[in-house]
């Protein structure tokens, strides 16, 4: 072939020297309204000939005369091609295109999940790609980049905290131990995306994701599940997301300077009584607590001390792009500052980011691409108290009276203890806790072309990160555990490497069927090491780690993972597509008998017309438990008589342990209707994680209790809907409306021993168990009032109260152009059906807290004495509805161009003025049904505990394009 | 195709180097490798040390439960409910105690049976070689002992290396565990000083322990001549205790007094006869009160146990007392009244009480229980002295359920008694 190749080349050179006679292509590229495409290129298919259009749409090509018929091919970016035959041979032949908007994005060339790039139309899976352009004008963080734009990702901040993490979830949670968050690959890096918590505060816990700059960001693509990702083997079963970062462009030098201010707003604040009298004296119950005696009131001040932990946290941030190159090397370069104050006192974040990519076309075969990113973040954080610690600023809000006076005492400068938690103004203003993160990713790839229809890439990529955490308490501090104070530090450094080699062969059997062939090979390395101090009864004066008790610890883990895969992409005439690939893949966390598993995946496309594509694939993928050491038996340090002993870790090791394997079918279909006006894509998918790696228990004489297996079964099922439409669209105003759609329906199918039990770190609230959806909230039920005493009846057992996942997940978001430089674009999410474990509004309640307007009415005689103590023993009163509708994006932006700006050197100004979290429409009682004190817990969802909420954005920025 | 060729090679070098450079067996570096641990001196010895220690702070549950269950102590509402299900007599089935009183002997003896199968391929010296052997045997027999003396009717005595051991009845226990205290008593009368400074725990007397544990295992088991012969042999005045430091504190003080969560049962102590000078060491006289209001009327007639008040005090794993009573009950079990009269007194006058005398057998051995259960409280006897003395109808409950983990995993295991 490749020399058949060779001879028609040179065959036709030698032609067009011999012979003079020639074939005169002209034409005109126009969209769909007529107007002509300026730069669209003009393509002989199966050759290297080719023009572009200039500023009216119009070309012109001179070939040698022809044999036969040729195919003439019209391509725009963000339009569909368009192929002509040309049966006429000798001449001058006018051939006219008219193109229609690609709506959804079907020629967009994609290579997650595909062993070569491909176009999107051709993929038997579905894909979600945002483009950069769908990234200008959100907010900061990547959430905001994720979030609304792709069917099937359910995307949510967990905190109002600067920096805070995001989870991300694909088509619903497959797994109940391990991290479900998807594989983050960063131009071809895979990244770590852990969210180790080194010191836990309450309800910060951030993942590493946070670290990447937005601006940067060119395109991102998203795959959902084992059908789409099977290629990613054992990494693969939350998804993968992929992000391209920008490339500087040949003959252009691009500068953009960017300055933006913003300003977070609290925009909900807790119910807090102002009753002004509270029980005087106190009675004991016949459980043996104590309640406040209505007959008995005396006037009390109250206070209210959101004014004195919340403020406006204004924010500021400065970037700088330099992007550029010729026919051989191009650059992109980029820095920029980020510097955040959170809307809670003694929170902030600054970040800094610089990040250099570099193209380098060697020669005719050989191609180097080089990236590399590197990071400082530094936050202050104040202790939250959350589900481990009960030392936190909002946490002791809700666990003091607010009768007390927690201003410093003005002689002494002592901040007053309530006698059991912190005064929160003692923790803001004395205690500190700092963290810090130094970050390094870099890549390289390598791709070699030796011959047109074969070529090979080599890639390496490293990131390496240090996070420093801290957490001190002064001595003398208002806490009544910590009167002699408490320091702790730890830090972790985490290296990721990843080294792939693949080929790539293209041949056609006939001219009808076409084939690529692509092999390869991945290896993963990933070790992290962490290591942890604590001291109590501080060393006077410094804000160590050093004093009286201390304690140290290190952990190493590491990992080794070794891929391999092959795949067969057939076509039959460019309409019927059929895939089959294989992934083999060994980890070094599991024992060698069954470390080694296979992956397969099969899917085709069929299209029925250039409007209408079925699709479907079927695929296997695996997922690793979080600990690398699960196979072997582990022996631990027990000290005795002075002697330096071991015995053996009561959790034995399983060398039978496989990963996670999940097995998901989808299928689909995308089409356009109304001219290619209206695009939408669905998919039903169906998804099933067996050998979910879960603690069993193994009989006590072997000197064991428990070890990690393979023993459960959970199942997703669902739909993904996404709809676009080009309402109008003129030269002078379009609008665009996208929607997502998402139902997902979770089930555990079996769990280990058909058992049911808590997840950690969850106070015994939230459940799995089979049978039931993943993550139920558990606990007592109210049976009504007690007739004679007035009091609520607690329920005799517990039952499922709650269930946290959504019946479905939905975006609306609407794209106005106006004129050619006013764009405005707004986006609703809206998540229906979850319910929301209120627990701050349970402490509120709590007769010894009493700090709540609900609970003013057992002091004011409305109902009887102890109703409030029983009524917070029964769960179930506090979850509620957590639906939500939120006005999450409102940015306007206006692209200056005029003459001064010319004058200036600038090729144009971009003003931007955004909100984000505006508006939210919600049934919920508490402060924001989005916030998770658990984080990014896999299955410990909303659990409404003392959590900084969601803040309302303000953000205005100026961009200078030179 | 020449670059192809060159392509190709530089592809099969790439995947060469991956491939070789890649090794997917990987350690733990955190923690020795059980090979290592296994197969080196110094990691066996470890495992001898950390046998001692898994023992010593696993003693609570080896004396609370026996304890609870014959009346020794009562839990008040301080403690844990699955404590309380042992004197309210509502065993449930996955008994949290249960579960870590056997997690607790049977990491132990897993401990014992790593170094007995193992040490023959590990350089030690032939002293070493024998105290270790001697220890891992004993600390098995401490083990089984104690699992009997609360109350299993049954027990898995072949574990190494199985995860379905089957159960062997009571008798069979005993006779397994007097074989291993015979292949015990040589080797360790014939130990290095490098077992004996470095390996063993202060205060740990192998020889006497192990002669000890044949007394009372023989005493058990009936053959009464054996346990005359093997408490005799003891040393007058014997001790052998478990250390606690800085990081191994004595669970019991936690149990006793920091948390408070059981006392003397009001009964056992003022049954005392009067002028028994073990009751002051032994019980606070007043009842102790922390502050707290009990809803249980009878946890106000909980006395202060005095034993244990401070968390690096010693655990006695036995009283040289009960070698004394073993001969006292052997004779009088074997109607040699006027011996066993010798030996009561021995015990009647060291407590500041008058001697005793009958001719009535069964006074007798009424008279040996009693003494037992002062000079012997709390060393986790009591329970079985009941079902020797036939007054199990006194405690609570006679035979433990075994821990739902064991039946769940292990198919051998017999049906709840």
């Amino acid at each position: 072939m490749i020399k058949k190749a060779l001879i028609i080349n040179l065959v036709l050179l030698i032609c067009s020297s011999i012979t003079f006679a020639q074939l005169n292509l002209a034409g005109k590229v126009v969209d769909e309204k007529g107007i002509g495409l300026p730069g669209a290129n003009i393509l002989i298919v199966n050759t290297n000939i080719g023009t572009s259009t200039d500023l009216d749409g119009l070309y012109s090509l001179k070939i040698p005369k022809q044999d036969g018929d040729i195919v003439l091919e019209a391509r725009y970016i963000g339009y569909k091609s368009s192929k002509k035959t040309v049966s006429v041979q000798d001449g001058t032949v006018q051939v006219n295109f008219q193109l229609n908007y690609d709506i959804l994005e079907m020629e967009a060339l994609v290579v997650t999940g595909t062993a070569d790039p491909q176009q999107k139309k051709n993929l038997g899976n579905s894909i979600g790609i945002i483009s950069g352009d769908e990234l200008q004008n959100k907010g900061p963080q990547l959430d905001a980049a994720l979030s609304g734009q792709v069917a099937g990702a359910m995307v949510q901040v967990n905190s109002g905290t600067p920096g805070g993490g995001t989870s991300v979830r694909l088509r619903g949670t497959s797994s109940i131990s391990r991290s479900a968050e998807p594989l983050y690959i960063i131009d071809g890096v895979v990244i770590d995306n852990s969210s180790d918590q080194l010191i836990d505060l309450g309800g910060y816990r951030s993942n590493r994701i946070a670290d990447l700059d937005p601006n940067d960001i060119e395109k991102i693509e998203v795959i959902k599940g084992a059908a789409a990702a099977a290629l990613y083997g054992s990494r693969a079963n939350d998804g993968v997301v992929q992000i391209f970062t920008k490339k500087g462009k040949a003959g252009k030098l691009e500068i953009q300077l960017k300055q933006s201010i913003g300003v977070d707003v609290l925009n909900s604040k807790l119910d807090v009584s102002d009753y002004p009298y509270k029980g005087n004296t106190t009675v004991t119950g016949a459980n043996g607590w104590t309640y406040f005696d209505q007959n008995s009131l005396t006037p009390v001040e109250r206070y209210d001390w959101h004014d004195q932990i919340y403020r406006k946290g204004w924010s500021n941030s400065t970037s700088l792009s330099i992007a550029g190159g010729n026919d051989k090397t191009r650059y992109y370069f980029s820095t920029s500052q980020l510097t955040q104050d959170g809307v809670m006192r003694g929170t902030d974040y600054s970040k800094q980011s610089f990040r250099l990519n570099l193209d380098q076309y060697i020669n005719k075969y050989l191609y180097l691409s080089v990236n590399s990113n590197y990071i400082h973040s530094y936050s202050n954080l104040v202790p939250n108290g959350g589900l481990v610690g009960f030392y936190g600023v909002f946490t002791n809000i809700i666990f003091g009276p607010n009768t007390k006076d927690y201003n410093k005492d003005s002689e002494t400068g002592i901040y007053p203890s309530n006698g059991y938690t912190a005064n929160p103004l003692d923790v803001i203003n004395n205690w500190k806790a700092p963290q810090e993160i130094d970050r390094l990713i870099s890549g390289a790839k390598l791709s070699f072309t030796p011959i047109d229809n074969f070529v090979m890439n080599f890639n390496i990529g490293y990131d390496t990160y240090t996070q420093l955490a801290k957490e001190f308490t002064p001595r003398n501090s208002s806490a009544p555990s910590r009167i002699d104070g408490y320091s702790a530090s730890a830090s972790k450094t985490s290296k990721l490497m990843n080294i792939d080699a693949d080929a790539s062969y293209t041949h056609n059997f006939t001219k009808d069927i076409k084939s690529v062939t692509t092999g390869g090979i991945n290896f993963q390395y990933d070790q992290s090491d962490i290591v942890t101090a604590t001291a109590k009864n501080l060393t006077m004066l410094v804000d160590i780690v050093q004093g009286e008790t201390q304690f140290s610890s290190e952990y190493i883990n590491e990992r080794k993972t070794l891929g391999y895969y092959l795949q067969e992409t057939a076509s039959y005439l460019d309409k019927l597509f059929l895939t089959g690939s294989l992934r083999l893949d060994g980890s070094s966390t599991f024992g060698k008998d069954v470390r080694w598993q296979l992956f397969p995946k099969f899917s085709t496309t069929y299209h029925y017309n250039d409007n209408i594509k079925l699709r479907a694939a079927y695929g296997f993928s695996g997922g690793q438990p979080v600990d690398s050491y699960s196979q072997f038996n582990n022996y631990i340090f027990r000290e005795y008589s002075g002697g330096a002993g071991l015995v053996n870790a009561l959790r034995s090791g399983n060398p039978n342990l496989k990963p996670e394997r999940q097995e998901e079918f989808e299928i689909g279909t995308d089409f356009s209707v109304l001219d290619d006006r209206i695009g939408i894509e669905v998919t039903y998918y169906n998804s099933k994680t067996t050998d979910l790696i879960l603690p069993k228990n193994v009989a006590l004489s072997t000197g064991y209790t428990e070890q990690l297996a393979n023993v459960g079964v959970l199942s997703n099922k669902g739909i993904e809907l996404l709809v676009r439409s080009l309402n109008i669209r003129d030269e002078n105003f379009s609008w665009t409306t996208t929607l997502t759609f998402s139902k997902n329906t979770p089930l555990i199918e079996s769990l280990s021993d058909g058992g049911e039990f808590a997840l950690p770190d969850s106070w015994g609230i939230v459940w799995v168990g089979e049978g039931e959806v993943p993550g139920y909230f558990y606990g007592y039920t109210e049976d009504g009032i007690n007739p004679t005493t007035g009091l609520p009846i607690k329920s005799a057992t517990k039952s499922i109260i709650g269930d946290p996942n959504p019946d479905f997940v939905m975006s609306l978001t609407n794209d106005f152009q106006i004129g050619s430089n006013l764009s405005v674009n707004i986006q609703f999410d809206a998540m229906i059906g979850q319910d929301v474990f209120n627990f701050t509004e349970r402490m509120l309640q709590t007769p010894a807290f009493a700090i709540g307007t609900e609970y003013d009415k057992e002091i004011k005689g409305e109902v009887p004495v102890g109703y409030y103590n029983i009524k917070r023993s029964n769960y179930s009163n506090y979850i509620e509805d957590g639906s939500f509708v939120k006005l999450r994006n409102l940015s306007v932006n206006y692209k200056l161009r005029n003459n001064f700006i010319s004058d200036l050197g600038l090729e144009s100004v971009n003003l931007t003025l955004s909100g984000r979290n505006l508006l939210t429409i919600t049934g919920y009682s508490g402060m924001d049904p989005e916030i998770n004190v658990a984080a990014q817990s896999t299955l410990v969802r909303g659990f409404d505990f003392a959590t900084v909420p969601i803040p309302a954005s303000y953000n205005f920025s100026i961009q200078l394009n030179f | 195709m020449k670059k192809f060729n060159i392509s190709t090679f530089f592809l099969i070098v790439i995947i060469a180097s991956i491939v070789t450079s890649c090794d997917l067996n990987i350690s733990n570096p955190n923690t020795p490798t059980e090979a290592d641990v296994l197969s080196t001196a110094q990691g066996l010895k470890a495992v001898a040390i950390g046998m001692q220690g898994r023992m010593a702070i696993g003693v609570d549950d080896q004396v609370l439960i026996p304890g609870l269950l014959a009346g020794e102590f009562s839990a008040n509402s301080n403690s844990m409910a699955n404590d309380r299900e042992f004197q309210d007599q509502m065993i449930i089935e996955d008994n949290a105690s249960v579960r870590l009183l056997w997690s607790h002997s049977y990491q132990a003896i897993k401990s014992a049976n790593d170094i007995l199968h193992n040490i023959d391929a590990v350089q030690f010296s032939d002293g070493t070689k024998n105290g270790m052997v001697a220890l891992a045997k004993t600390a098995k027999v401490i083990e089984f002992t104690t699992l009997l003396q609360c109350g299993f009717q049954q027990l898995p005595v072949e574990t190494y290396n199985s995860n379905t051991p089957s159960f062997v009845s009571k008798t069979e226990a005993i006779n397994y565990c007097l074989t291993l205290l015979s292949e015990a008593a040589t080797p360790a009368a014939n130990v290095s000083d490098e077992f004996t400074n470095d390996i063993l725990g202060d205060g740990f007397d192998l020889l006497n322990t192990i002669k000890v544990f044949q007394a009372r295992l023989s005493l058990m088991k009936e053959d009464y001549s054996a346990a005359i012969t093997f408490a005799n042999s003891v040393d007058a005045g014997a001790t052998s205790v478990f250390v606690y430091s800085a990081i191994n504190l004595n669970p019991m003080t936690d149990n006793f007094h920091t948390r408070h969560m059981f006392g003397a049962t009001a009964n056992w102590r003022d049954n005392a006869e009067s002028g028994d000078t073990r009751v002051e060491a032994l019980f606070d006289t007043t009842s102790y009160n922390s502050g707290l209001t009990w809803t249980n009327p009878d946890e106000n007639k909980l006395y202060d146990v005095l034993l244990w008040k401070n968390q690096l005090s010693s655990f006695e794993l036995f009283r040289y007392g009960e070698m004394t009573l073993i001969k006292a009950e052997a004779y009088a079990r074997t109607n040699d009244l006027s011996n066993a009269a010798t030996q009561i007194n021995i015990i009647r006058s060291a407590a500041g009480l008058a001697n005793f005398n009958s001719n009535d057998q069964s006074a007798v051995l009424q008279e040996i229980l009693k003494q037992r259960q002062y000079e012997l409280y709390a060393t986790g006897v009591s329970l079985e002295d009941l079902r020797r003395f036939g007054k199990i109808s006194l405690a609570k409950v006679a035979w433990l359920p075994y821990p739902q983990v064991e039946r769940e995993s292990n198919p051998s295991t017999p049906s709840n008694p």
